[in-house]
C-alpha cells in the first residue's frame, strides 16, 4: 500500500475561488445610525422584530448605535439588504446600505 | 391615567382620560400635512425617510422605485391611527381605545413618526432634550406632545411583553 493515498492533497479549484470572491462582493452591510430622537426601547424592539435577533443581540447592537454611533446590524446581499433598509426607514431609523469592503 | 395593557385576545388596550384622547385625535392631521407637502415641513420630510444609499447615483435610482410606496405605508399608519381613535368613545374621566394586535405596529409606527417630526421641528439634537426646555418657550405645546408621545411609545413597548433594559448581558440596573 502506498503512503502517498493518505497524503492530503490540496488542489486549488479557481473556479471555487472565483466563486467565493464573487460572493464576498456581492455582500452589502445594513448600518443603523445613532439619531437623539429614537428611544432605545425602540431600537432594541425593532431590531428584534426584523431580524429575530434575541433580547442579548439586539441590546448589543443597540448600545453600540448609542455609544459608537452606529453598528452594522446585518451582512446580506443587496436585494435583501434593501428590504431591510426599506423596514428599518419604515420603523423610522437612520439606516443605509453599504457595499462591504474587500 | 394612561395605561396600555394587552389582553388575552392579543389586542392592546388604552386607556386614557377624555381630553387626552381628544388631544390625541388631532395629532394624525400634523403628520399627514408634512407626508403630503414635504415643502411645508422639508427637514422633517426629510428625516421621515432618510438616504438608503450614500452613492448618489444609487441612491436616486432606489428613490424612484420605492419613495412612494414609503409614503404610502406612513400614510397608511396615519390612516390606522386616526381610525381608531375617532371610532373610540369619549369618556371624561376614562377612555378606552382598543388596538388590534394586527394594527400595533402601524399605531407604534405612527407613533414614532410623529416624534420624528416634533423632534426635527424642534431641533432635538441630545439625547436629553428634556432637561434643557424653558418652561415659557414658545414651542413648549410641541415638546409637551413629544413628551407625551414618548411617554405612550414606552408604555405601548411594555405592553408587547419583550424585555429591555440596556444591558447586553440581560442584567439590569433598576
Amino acid at each position: 500500500m502506498s503512503t502517498s493515498q493518505n497524503t492530503p492533497i490540496t488542489v486549488e479549484d479557481p473556479q471555487i475561488d472565483e466563486k467565493t470572491r464573487s460572493a464576498a462582493d456581492r455582500l452589502w452591510s445594513v448600518i443603523v445610525w445613532n439619531d437623539p430622537i429614537n428611544l432605545m426601547s425602540y431600537v432594541t424592539y425593532v431590531l428584534q422584530r426584523l431580524f429575530g435577533y434575541s433580547l442579548q443581540h439586539a441590546t448589543t447592537l443597540m448600545l453600540e448605535v448609542h455609544n459608537e454611533g452606529k453598528s452594522i446590524v446585518a451582512t446580506v446581499e443587496r436585494e435583501k439588504g434593501e428590504y431591510y433598509v426599506g423596514r428599518l426607514h419604515t420603523y423610522g431609523l437612520q439606516a443605509t446600505l453599504e457595499k462591504q469592503d474587500g | 391615567m394612561l395605561s396600555v395593557e394587552r389582553n388575552s385576545s392579543g389586542d392592546f388596550v388604552l386607556v386614557m382620560p377624555g381630553p387626552a384622547l381628544a388631544y390625541l385625535s388631532g395629532v394624525p392631521t400634523r403628520l399627514r400635512a408634512v407626508l403630503r407637502d414635504p415643502e411645508g415641513s422639508r427637514a422633517a420630510f426629510d428625516r421621515l425617510f432618510p438616504v438608503t444609499y450614500k452613492d448618489k447615483e444609487y441612491e436616486e435610482e432606489h428613490r424612484k422605485l420605492m419613495h412612494e410606496e414609503l409614503v404610502q405605508r406612513k400614510l397608511d399608519n396615519v390612516d390606522a391611527f386616526d381610525k381608531l381613535l375617532k371610532g373610540s368613545t369619549l369618556d371624561f374621566t376614562e377612555s378606552e381605545v382598543i388596538v388590534p394586535g394586527n394594527q400595533f405596529e402601524a399605531w407604534l409606527g405612527f407613533v414614532n413618526d410623529m416624534r420624528l417630526v416634533l423632534g426635527t421641528q424642534l431641533g432635538v439634537e441630545k439625547e436629553d432634550w428634556e432637561d434643557e426646555v424653558p418652561e415659557d418657550d414658545p414651542q413648549a405645546e410641541s415638546y409637551f406632545l413629544l413628551h407625551f408621545l414618548s411617554i405612550l411609545e414606552e408604555m405601548l413597548l411594555r405592553a408587547t411583553g419583550l424585555e429591555f433594559d440596556g444591558h447586553p448581558d440581560g442584567s439590569s440596573d433598576q
